[in-house]
């Protein structure tokens, strides 16, 4: 069985899978809907390959190096990307950046592919847009989870992870055939933020031989600490405003 | 080349988004390991500390941005 330490791996992929799939399907679907679905399948068939082959070549290879090793690299990576994400949900959560809207971004794409003329069946323009969309969204969870999933042998879990995130959020695409825009993306960028800074925190100091009280616990009350500082950030901005 | 430099625009903006919040966090991290490395403090207040710090930077970061946007 997985312990904390796995599921908190794992729910860390899922969900930031959860909000940059929901952001890849607003992309696509404007595509699809204004130059056809087979350009727009096309190229985000093409990005999704591409994404899975990097997990499968970087995950293994990185499988390989010691433990040791990997845990202050990829915990500095963790803590500047967990940092930065939260820093953007308590500036979102508190309005003083705008959240990202879905249905805006959706028009704003529609509008412009519609400008780009007649299309033919497989679109080049179409293909590239719905290409670039998925593979910069997709790359954000390529690094999360590769960064989550290297240290334990969790690869293949946190792919799954964010596999079925994936999966949910095409098969609600598929039934509701409009942007995602109830998908609450600032709390999930926010808990994912918690998340990946708190296992930058614990894996450097992991590397850096700190005995943590709790053992994998620490995680718990790391993450409690960075939620707390941040949610209370969020509220005393808000109140400001 | 188009594609490439927005990838690589997507990777910037996802470790040094805020670059000065980045820089400050190498630095601490930095800060941390010499203090492992080159003197006998307490692994485990180094960890607490650079914890602390770490949650401090963010809140000061983003206390800053918010002061600028409002000005």
């Amino acid at each position: 069985m997985y312990d904390s330490h796995a599921i908190a791996a794992i729910s860390a992929a899922f969900l930031a899978s959860l909000v940059e799939v929901t952001e890849a399907y607003t992309i696509v679907l404007a595509v699809a809907l204004s130059r056809g679905w087979r350009s727009a399948l096309a190229g985000a068939a093409a990005a999704l390959a591409l994404l899975v082959l990097m997990v499968v070549a970087f995950g293994p290879l990185l499988s390989r190096v010691p433990l040791h090793a990997l845990q202050l690299p990829i915990g500095l990576l963790l803590l500047l990307f967990g940092m930065g994400w939260l820093r953007k949900a308590i500036l979102r959560a508190a309005g003083i950046i705008p959240l990202h809207d879905e249905a805006l971004i959706f028009e704003q794409e529609l509008a412009m592919l519609k400008s780009g003329g007649d299309q033919p069946a497989l679109d080049t323009g179409a293909i590239v847009t719905a290409f670039q969309g998925v593979l910069l969204e997709g790359l954000e969870v390529v690094f999360i989870v590769i960064a989550v999933g290297v240290g334990r042998h969790l690869l293949v879990a946190a792919s799954a992870g964010a596999a079925l995130a994936c999966l949910l959020v095409l098969c609600a695409g598929a039934v509701i055939h409009r942007p995602l825009s109830q998908v609450p993306e600032n709390t999930l960028k926010f808990a994912v933020g918690v998340m990946l800074a708190s296992f930058g925190v614990f894996w450097i100091g992991e590397a850096l031989d700190v005995r943590w009280p709790g053992a994998d616990f620490a995680l718990a009350y790391i993450a409690g600490t960075f939620l707390f500082a941040s949610a209370s950030a969020a509220a005393v901005l808000k109140r400001e405003a | 080349m188009g594609l490439l430099r927005q990838v690589w625009a997507e990777i910037y903006s996802m470790f040094a988004g805020d670059a000065v919040m980045s820089a400050a966090t190498l630095a601490l991290v930095a800060a941390a390991v010499a203090l492992h490395v080159f003197t006998p403090t307490s692994a485990r207040l180094i960890g607490f500390g650079l914890f602390a710090a770490c949650v401090i930077l963010l809140l000061v970061r983003v206390f800053i941005y918010a002061r600028q946007t409002r000005r």
